[in-house]
């Protein structure tokens, strides 16, 4: 078990290195942006980024003897400042070292200028996670909930309703859900806020936290409210199709008894890996819903980055994603053994 | 048991008997069927394919047909909807901008093209919607009822200038008209800080005052209350010359006491009376925090106040009396308080293309497009212009156009031509060195829907109902809507073939050769697939530009995963049953085990994931354009994406553009699904497991 762990861990190590160092050269090969701002702000950007080993300044000797000029500031007293790019590569094996050494993954052009890309995202991380917490700790009751429902009511009316709308909602994307929501919600009836509320108008009046979550909340929540549904509707359907159930019935268990201890267990299997996956799907998708409703989150924070070419930042946030991803589904694998202890790591 | 047994016996011995004797003799032998020759007759069913045998299957699910028919539905309309509306929808014209769906004429605002409009501010003097300054244009025709359509209301308002705007008022301006001072009224500030005996207090500000006026039904003091004390002290304005304010000054005596509280207070009878720029300053320190206008109470006047007195002067506070009850205040920084303000509004419903296709006077047309008309025959050729015109910057004006240009609408024209009559003529002549520039143009009436039709904005030449209304451009958006989705569903379907085409082919190799081969290739596809989609979509478009084929090859790139681990699922399944054995040992080749033995047990699953993909594909474009609009929006062509991603900006003012986006998009996705789920039923009727 711990062998196969360690192994599986190791081999996450090694791809999100892969990935990396794909994607920084990449996103290197891009045109680089300059930060928007007066002279000083760029000449403190390119100073900053000769430090760490990204650019080199020339003198002007180097440039009258014909050195390629990427970048030139002229600051306010009149001098010019040349800066030249370093090789892809050897700007690649720096960004390595930087990273290794001393855990600098760069700083912000845009989104706020000269601002070390880490702490940004650092400080942006909680208020995603939180609302992903929260949808799934609401989500996922409801959505098996909803499916036992289901199941138990099997090719009755309640079912067939209860399928339609789980048809709906895993279809429907979900900007069209947030679009609609924000219409009913907030500009025919002006229940909620329009936007995620300032954590300063959260302190004049905190019911005002709870009124902002809504939406972000259900919109997040519809999605895997359906998936685990639909997802328990169909494994429990299965289970009591089986023949130890039928067994279990013959031995004189009531349906109730029978169905708690023995369907229900057994129909949790995929359930439980899925509560994973759907985190991370979440967290994936919440994208959207950051942009349109204006939540400070990482999500919106990349899409703020790639709108405005601030690639260490996007270098950043990407890494984020890339690394929950790998170890999510490591966790989703380590899980199946958990919940079925029929299941054995690492065999082939 | 006995009996039972008898019983059994029986029959048998009877029938023995009836057969005779079980050999008959040679001679009553014959051969039937001697000289016939005798095949398996053909069966007169026609045998099932695997195929027809799931078509089946799948007509038995109405859901999935129900699906699959308003599938066809769309698909069909996204190839025809872009070739028979022929609404040019690759120019925008700004007249046409924002037109609501129109499908029926007159149900009072059901999908008529209608909308009712709220709180307009209306002009007191016209009883219409006050016009010009960037306020939008509503024409007296296209009311519904005309005048007697509008409801007015007349509301009070205190708030600050831009709440008051926002709520009260769509678009324009807001006009304040001032209700009449009945009574006496009295109004006093909050304590005046620091103002200690020697100190010397300044008032000034503006006020919309006659001079005979003060002293008479307005005065202006200073109360002084001293514990039970109370006394006036008169201030006399005087009107500064030079800043056009009124100013006061009062110097507080060196024996007064010092515990005497200050307040300003004015009284007035009568009249309306417009103040602002209130300065109050003792010994020239703003005394910032009395803020006189907060305590106007009463119902009657409107009084402007502002956040910090000092920050506003008489002249960015620009008041228009040209219609005598209506002002108009513009603001260059800080925020305005409008205090106790009757605002007069109208709603009433609005016929959008009526208004947009009426006629308008006053047009300027060149005379190159009357001779484009002559040209066309809607105009007929007598039509000349005036000879011996003098040259002027003034229109010279034409009372009977058929008698002096000899102007006459053709037949034709009566149903084509965008001038209806004309009403002056403009001509300017400008002698250059050299060279002489002459220009000639007629004013007259166009007819809206006419020119639209002649510049080519609509496809017939009749007033036309946008089906699902036209967006900020002014173009048809039932058009734009469907091309975008064909784009879509173009870059679906060839996304979902090259998908599923290197899924195939990478999951069957891994699949079958596994070992190392198997190890290498899944942890390349572990790469790829653990690189977030919309970090690589991003990449490949920032890197190769935002085109229909990076988009594709966007989609592309890792869009074949999930296809390539079910096929080689299907593979580790399959491979080592005996009919592949058999036919290795046959001496089958590689590839032929692998396409022609173990793939086509897959090809349900993989028609499925087809299925299943082209909305993920859809999806995906949908997302990303929508998030990224700027730098992922395609180049030339509109995807449905960015379609809607348009509408979404305009969601509160024109929600009929992104709630028919969004239904269009919902009913696709869903159809999609569900047209999906009945194949995987039909093709694998096993996998429907619950579902029984």
């Amino acid at each position: 078990m711990w062998k196969y762990v360690l192994k599986r861990v190791g081999l996450i190590i090694l791809t999100a290195f892969i990935i990396l160092s794909i994607s920084y050269i990449l996103i290197q090969l891009l045109p680089i942006a300059p930060p928007e701002g007066g002279a000083a702000v760029q000449i403190s950007f390119f100073d900053q980024q000769v430090d760490l080993g990204y650019f080199r300044r020339l003198t002007a000797i180097e440039v009258n003897a014909g050195a390629v000029v990427d970048f030139q500031v002229v600051d306010s007293g009149g001098t010019t400042y040349y800066y030249q790019a370093v090789p892809v590569m050897e700007r690649y094996i720096t960004w390595l070292g930087n990273v290794f050494t001393r855990w600098d993954w760069g700083t912000s052009t845009a989104i706020s200028v000269n601002r070390d890309a880490m702490e940004i995202i650092l400080e942006r991380l909680p208020v995603t996670i939180e609302l992903n917490v929260i949808s799934i700790v609401i989500s996922t009751p409801l959505g098996i909930a909803i499916g036992i429902w289901a199941a138990l009511k099997k090719n009755k009316p309640t079912d067939t309703i209860i399928s339609t709308l789980i048809m709906i909602f895993i279809s429907v994307p979900s900007f069209v859900l947030i679009s609609f929501m924000l219409l009913w919600l907030t500009y025919y009836n002006r229940w909620l806020p329009q936007t995620w509320p300032s954590s300063m108008a959260v302190a004049n009046d905190p019911t005002l936290y709870f009124k902002g979550l809504i939406i972000p909340v259900s919109a997040l929540s519809f999605g895997s409210i359906a998936g685990f549904a639909r997802y328990t509707r169909a494994e429990l359907c299965e289970v009591m199709n089986s023949e130890f159930l039928l067994l279990a019935r013959t031995k004189g268990l009531t349906k109730a008894r029978s169905i708690t201890n023995h369907a229900l267990r057994n129909s949790m299997v995929p359930i439980v890996p899925m509560i994973i996956a759907q985190f991370i799907s979440i967290l994936s998708g919440s994208m959207v819903l950051e942009q349109l409703y204006s939540i400070p989150g990482t999500g919106q924070l990349f899409v703020n980055a790639l709108n405005s070419r601030d690639y260490s930042v996007v270098m950043v946030d990407m890494a984020m994603y890339t690394v929950i991803g790998l170890f999510a589904t490591l966790l989703v694998d380590l899980s199946y053994g958990v919940v079925d202890p029929r299941i054995r790591m690492g065999a082939r | 048991m006995k009996k039972k047994e008898k019983k059994l016996e029986n029959p048998a011995a009877e029938t023995s008997e009836e057969k005779g004797p079980r050999f008959a003799k040679e001679d009553d032998f014959k051969f039937v069927q001697l000289d016939k020759s005798i095949h398996d007759t053909k069966f007169e069913t026609k045998p099932t394919t695997y195929f027809k045998d799931a078509f089946k299957r799948f007509c038995k699910s109405k859901s999935s047909v129900v699906a699959a028919s308003i599938l066809g539905v769309l698909v069909l309309m996204s190839i025809f909807v872009p070739v028979f509306d022929r609404n040019d929808t690759s120019r925008s014209n700004d007249e046409m901008r924002f037109l609501p769906p129109k499908w029926f004429e007159d149900t009072n605002g059901f999908l008529d093209g209608t909308g009712y409009v709220e709180n307009v501010v209306i002009d007191p003097k016209t009883g219409l919607p006050a016009t010009g300054n960037g306020a939008a244009v509503y024409y007296e025709d296209a009311i519904t009822g005309g005048k007697d359509g509008i409801t007015t209301k007349e509301s009070v308002v205190s708030d600050t200038y831009s709440e008051t705007t926002l709520t009260n008022c769509s678009g324009g301006y807001v006009a304040l008209t001032p209700t009449m001072l009945e009574d006496e009224s009295t109004f006093s500030s909050p304590e005046i800080p620091n103002l200690l005996p020697g100190s010397v207090l300044t008032v000034s500000y503006g006020a919309d005052i006659e001079d005979s006026m003060i002293g008479n039904n307005y005065t202006l003091y200073l109360r002084k209350e001293d514990g039970e004390d109370v006394s006036e002290i008169d201030l006399t304005p005087v009107r500064n010359a030079t800043t056009g304010l009124y100013e006061a000054t009062y110097a507080c005596p060196e024996d007064s006491s010092s515990t005497a509280v200050y307040r300003l207070v004015y009284s007035m009878t009568g009249g309306d009376l417009w103040l602002s720029s209130l300065s109050i300053k003792v010994d020239g320190q703003e005394a910032s925090n009395v803020v006189f206008s907060d305590d106007f109470t009463t119902q009657t006047t409107y009084l402007l106040g502002f956040e910090s007195p000092a920050s506003f002067i008489l002249n960015n506070v620009v008041r228009t009396s040209s219609i005598s009850s209506q002002y108009r205040w513009s603001f260059s920084n800080g925020t305005a308080y409008i205090k106790e303000t009757v605002i007069l509004t109208g709603s009433f419903r609005y016929d959008y293309y009526k208004g947009i296709y009426g006629d308008e006077s006053g047009y300027e047309f060149s005379y190159d497009d009357l001779q484009e008309f002559v040209k066309r025959g809607w105009i007929a050729d007598t039509f000349h212009p005036t000879a011996n015109l003098v040259p002027s910057q003034n229109v010279h004006p034409i009372t009977d156009a058929k008698a002096e240009l000899g102007f006459e609408l053709t037949e034709l024209g009566e149903i084509y031509c965008p001038i209806r009559s004309i009403t002056g003529e403009l001509y300017s002549r400008f002698e250059g060195t050299g060279s002489i520039t002459e220009s000639r143009s007629f004013i007259g009436v166009r007819s809206r829907y006419r020119d639209f039709y002649y510049r080519g904005f609509i496809a017939s030449c009749e007033p036309v109902s946008f089906f699902l209304g036209t967006d900020n451009q002014g173009r048809d958006f039932f058009k734009l809507l469907f091309s975008g989705l064909l784009t879509s569903l173009e870059l679906g379907v060839l996304a979902s073939v090259i998908n599923i085409f290197i899924g195939v082919v990478w999951g069957s190799i891994s699949g079958y050769f596994g070992g190392y081969v198997d190890l290498f290739m899944e942890r390349l596809t572990e790469i790829l697939g653990g690189m977030p989609w919309i970090v690589l979509m991003t990449l490949i478009v920032l890197l190769l530009g935002s085109n229909f084929w990076t988009f594709l090859l966007a989609l592309c790139l890792t869009g074949w995963i999930g296809t390539s681990s079910t096929t080689r699922a299907q593979f580790y399944r399959f491979k080592g049953r005996e009919y592949v054995l058999a036919a290795r040992t046959l001496g089958a080749s590689d590839a032929r085990l692998i396409f022609r033995h173990i793939l086509p047990n897959g090809i349900g699953t993989i028609i499925t994931g087809a299925a299943l993909m082209i909305p993920g594909v859809i999806f995906s474009e949908a997302t990303i354009s929508y998030l990224l609009p700027n730098v992922l929006s395609f180049q030339g062509t509109t995807s449905f994406g960015v379609t809607l991603s348009n509408a979404q900006a305009y969601i509160y003012n024109y929600p009929y553009l992104i709630i028919s986006g969004s239904v269009v998009m919902a009913i696709v996705m869903i159809c999609f699904n569900l047209f999906g789920n009945g194949l995987r039923d039909a093709f694998n009727p096993s996998l429907k497991g619950g579902n029984e």
